[in-house]
């Protein structure tokens, strides 16, 4: 198993599926993401980036029933894997190892 | 609840070929789901412009991961083990294109260039043939056009297209071959409606015209048999799709009400399926009312004949049987003379008509045939021209292809990217290249002369033309793909990274074909355009005995609208004495043959007491003519005086003749004074010559002028159809609306036909000669600018490839004059031997022009020692900036850095 280090999003998106528990989809990560960051993101990098999880194991996803006020289109329904937790907390762990120590006035003098 | 708004259509269809398979049904519906969000939020127009940045962004990024997830595998692959060809795929296919997108992208001007020619190439030639294609190939839309034929009947003196309505009954009543008959006679007609004058384009039409062509109303009726009026108390009127439209904004309630055509009270009974514009491409019927039968038996008009064969029965067969019938028909009458019968009633041909009527076929099809093979040259000058651009660019990057090589990459895999982006170029340019036809098509038909009856020349664009220029397109990329592709085969990755950067010349040889093709070619273009031009000077320099500028021409018709004689003739006085009085009008006149017009009237000619010699020989135009005629158009009186506005009615009728009578029948002797007769003594032998006019050209301008006999309008009944003429002090056309008000304030129910200028005229009858030699020069100058711009780039590179040599040379002491000879020794060489053989090619070819030239022959001498000094003078100012730059290499420079 690759041992590579997980991206900012990707973080920001499994964290977001995390906090937002069940019946999570694309919609609702977006919002999720945006209400918290208080940034705008691009919808586009996130249903990327999900599918990367995915493929990498780390989301599994299963669809819904297809209804009418989606245009007969079902929904994709993620959660997050149990390596996809690990992999979550191993990054956790590096930043921390990585700040444990330090100590930033802000404004980046030290 | 509200209707919820659908996303964009396009957008969506967009994003379906965007987005990959497996994530494509839950993202678009995810995005449908926050667009009905944002429709009720923010409003369905703000919602669509949303949908529309997702869909950017998401194809823009979608397309980015798919690009990065091939090249990781492309990387990977490379990186383990040779490629092999075919085993990549698409992926492989994509990643090519990639690097042919990035690096025109490096060279956006050249990429500009490259493009730009193609497109026009590939869209003149497109623009061209989806005009060929309207007028000769696409079916007509009625039921099964297949089975259609024109009949025409032939002799010695040709084939004749007019027929009559009793042949027409003959053959229906009598032939087991076809399924049926139809008659049609197009022409303008005088319409009135709710008070107001139009002239439209009308037809006459056989009972079951409409029924045999499978023509449905989209209102109403068509004309049934029962319609033509020996058989119905009143007439009925069909109206075109787009008259209805335009004229009566699309009323259903228009049927059953009335409209005047030609003085007759016509009831509105249908319209017309919008597709539906009669049987002759090029013309849109507005309105087709029955035919009456009855009113002749006599050939020489306007009917059209079509057939249509029954089912399985072939066109021979049909003809052997019509023309038993025809013979039948046309055996018995008296009023047919042997001469006549040799001439034009001998047989009975059968012209497939699936698309349509030949006016315009015949018409355009020469000048539209010259055009299209001179576009043709001009794409295959573009492409050889592109092609020793790829080539010297392949040749620059010869190293690159051999590092390639070295890192495994097959020789399959160098050609097929050089061949990626010689496609991906001929793709694009043939997309940019149906663009450049939509417009070009448009200004095309602009220039189309229309005959005298509205042009609506209706250039639909089908699969047909979408397949010729892929076509095109793809045979450019291909020919521009195969010469570097071939120089990629040759590439030798020892040597060249061996060989550090001195390199011999690996594609001399292709450089040399491409070269000698590019400039032969372009002498082909410069000869035709020369030959052309110079035939168009011809035509316009010569004496045409007239003046055409400030001549503004308006038709007066009173055919079918009951006023004649006297009344006639005082209107037509009252309308000339109007005119002639307008502010800035110098001279006006009436006439029934005003010059270059298609009008004639050949009438015997004699002399009283003196007998020609052939009979023949008896055969003039008499022009009627007002007062001031002479003045008006400008035609010279050589002797004698004009016809004035005293010779009326109660005076000496008198006439003036062309100096060609003057010298054809009064040889030596001054024919003032002297008596004739036009018309076979109904003038009574009683019409004094008073005058000799300058022969004017009247029809063709490249034959001798007509023999014409001048006569007085106001000594004779008058004439139906006048043209009056005005000599305005200025542009003819700024007078159009006062004439126009004079010709309503004089007879309100007729409105003047045909306005137009004299100018306009001869520029008309000229169509072809102009068209033919603007084209041709435009694409003559544009051919040798491309040849200049390839001689240039070769010898360009070829300086560049020998900098070393020449360095050396230079070291060694040559002179400069010695290696200005060096470079220009080659080229010379090379381009006086493509001339040679392009003006070969060219002499060879020219006949095929002759049918278009005048006053020039084919092989004139001066047009082709011409193209080989232009050409030779363009190549050795190609050579020149490349050549300095050899003059000043530097040879320590040179040397150390080899």
């Amino acid at each position: 198993v690759s041992r590579e280090g997980l991206g900012e999003f990707e973080q920001l998106v499994l964290l977001a599926i995390l906090h937002l528990g069940s019946d999570v989809y694309g919609v609702p990560i977006v919002e999720e993401i945006e209400r918290r960051t208080g940034r705008a993101v691009a919808r586009a990098a996130v249903y990327i980036t999900l599918r990367r999880l995915e493929q990498k194991g780390l989301v599994e996803s299963w669809m819904g029933a297809a209804t009418e006020e989606r245009g007969g289109k079902p929904r994709r329904y993620v959660n997050v894997t149990r390596y996809g937790v690990r992999s979550l907390h191993d990054s956790r762990k590096t930043i921390d190892q990585m700040w444990r120590g330090l100590k930033l006035r802000p404004g980046g003098a030290r | 609840v509200s209707q919820v708004p659908d996303s964009p259509r396009l957008a969506r269809w967009l994003l379906a070929r965007a987005l990959p398979s497996d994530v494509r049904d839950d993202v678009m519906g995810d995005l449908e789901e926050v667009f009905r969000e944002r429709c009720s939020i923010a409003g369905p127009a703000w919602a669509r412009v949303w949908y529309w940045r997702e869909t950017v962004s998401f194809s823009q990024r979608f397309l980015l991961e798919r690009l990065r997830q091939c090249f990781k595998r492309d990387q990977a692959r490379l990186s383990i083990e040779s490629e092999q060809m075919g085993e990549g795929g698409d992926m492989t296919v994509l990643m090519d294109i990639r690097d042919s997108v990035r690096s025109f992208a490096r060279r956006p001007l050249l990429t500009a260039a490259i493009l730009a020619s193609l497109a026009f190439g590939i869209g003149a030639n497109t623009a061209v043939f989806s005009i060929l294609n309207t007028l000769m190939l696409q079916p007509l839309p009625v039921r099964d056009p297949g089975s259609l034929y024109q009949v025409l009947h032939a002799g010695d003196g040709g084939v004749f297209e007019s027929s009559t309505y009793a042949l027409y009954e003959h053959l229906r009543a009598n032939s087991k071959t076809i399924a049926g008959a139809l008659l049609s006679d197009a022409s303008v007609m005088k319409v009135q409606v709710d008070g107001q004058s139009d002239a439209i384009l009308g037809q006459f039409v056989s009972g079951d015209y409409f029924n045999l062509l499978g023509v449905r109303p989209v209102l109403g009726a068509v004309i049934q048999p029962a319609d033509e009026p020996g058989s119905a108390p009143n007439r009925v009127a069909v109206l075109g799709h787009r008259y209805w439209l335009t004229r009566f904004g699309g009323d259903p309630g228009v049927l059953g009400r009335t409209m005047t055509i030609d003085q007759v009270p016509h009831t509105i009974i249908g319209i017309t399926p919008p597709e539906f514009f009669g049987l002759q491409v090029g013309r849109y019927v507005d309105v087709s009312v029955p035919m009456d039968g009855s009113d002749d038996r006599i050939y020489w008009q306007s009917k059209s004949l079509v057939v249509r064969l029954a089912p399985d029965v072939p066109r021979s067969a049909a003809m052997v049987e019509l023309n038993g019938l025809f013979h039948q028909y046309v055996g018995p009458d008296k009023t047919i003379s042997a001469r006549a019968r040799a001439h034009s009633f001998k047989w009975l041909d059968l012209s497939p008509s699936s698309s349509g009527l030949p006016e315009f076929r015949d018409r355009y099809g020469t000048p539209l045939r010259a055009g299209f093979a001179i576009v043709s040259v001009l794409l295959l000058l573009a492409c050889a021209n592109l092609a020793s651009l790829f080539l010297a660019r392949a040749a620059e990057r010869r190293r690159d292809l051999a590092v390639y090589r070295a890192l495994g990459a097959s020789r399959a895999r160098l050609a097929r990217q050089l061949f990626t982006e010689a496609l991906l170029v001929s793709t694009v340019g043939g997309a940019l290249g149906l663009i450049v036809s939509w417009w070009a098509v448009r200004v095309l038909v602009g220039f189309l002369p229309d005959f005298g009856m509205p042009l609506n020349l209706q250039v639909r664009p089908d699969v047909s033309v979408l397949v010729f220029a892929l076509g095109a397109s793809l045979l450019a990329g291909v020919s521009i793909g195969l010469a570097p592709v071939w120089l990629a085969g040759k590439v030798d990755f020892r040597e060249v990274l061996a060989a550090g950067s001195r390199t011999v010349a690996t594609a001399g040889g292709a450089f040399k074909m491409l070269i000698v093709a590019q400039v032969a070619l372009s002498t082909l273009l410069v000869v035709a355009a020369m030959l052309l031009t110079a035939s168009l000077d011809n035509l316009k320099s010569q004496s045409l005995g007239f003046v055409a500028d400030g001549v503004l021409m308006l038709t007066l018709d009173a055919e079918d609208t009951g006023l004649a004689g006297e009344r006639l003739s005082g209107i037509q006085r009252q309308l000339l004495e109007r005119l002639g009085s307008l502010p800035g009008v110098s001279h006006a006149t009436l006439t029934t043959i005003p010059p270059i017009s298609s009008n004639e009237d050949g009438k015997a000619f004699s002399i009283p007491g003196v007998t020609l010699p052939t009979p023949d020989d008896g055969v003039v135009q008499v022009n009627t003519v007002g007062p001031g005629f002479f003045d008006t158009f400008g035609v010279r009186v050589l002797s004698g005086r004009g016809i004035a506005a005293t010779d009326t009615g109660s005076a000496q009728q008198v006439a003036v003749v062309s100096a060609s009578i003057a010298r054809h029948y009064f040889p030596g002797v001054d024919p003032i004074g002297k008596r004739i007769d036009v018309g076979r003594g109904r003038t009574g032998g009683q019409i004094e010559i008073v005058g000799v006019a300058e022969d004017a050209r009247y029809k063709d301008l490249r034959r001798p002028a007509d023999r014409i006999v001048y006569v007085s309008a106001f000594q004779r009944e008058a004439e139906e159809t006048v043209v009056f003429a005005l000599r305005t002090a200025g542009e003819p056309g700024q007078w159009t609306q006062a004439a126009q008000r004079e010709f309503r304030a004089v007879v309100a129910s007729i409105p003047p036909t045909d306005v137009t200028t004299l100018v306009r005229q001869r520029d008309r009858i000229l169509f072809n000669e102009r068209v033919l030699a603007l084209v041709s020069t435009c694409f003559g100058v544009l051919a040798v600018v491309l040849a200049g711009l390839g001689v240039y780039g070769v010898v360009a590179l070829s300086v560049t490839q020998r900098t070393a040599e020449i360095g050396l040379r230079i070291a060694l002491g040559a002179t400069r004059a010695g290696l200005l000879w060096l470079v220009f020794r080659e080229v010379l060489g090379l381009i006086a031997g493509a001339a040679v053989f392009g003006v070969t090619v060219a002499f060879l070819t020219s006949t095929l022009l002759s049918s278009l030239l005048f006053g020039v022959q084919p092989a004139e001498p001066w047009i082709y020692s011409a193209t080989v000094v232009l050409l030779v003078a363009i190549g050795m100012m190609a050579t020149l900036g490349p050549t300095i730059r050899a003059m000043h290499i530097d040879p320590a420079q040179t040397l150390r850095t080899q």
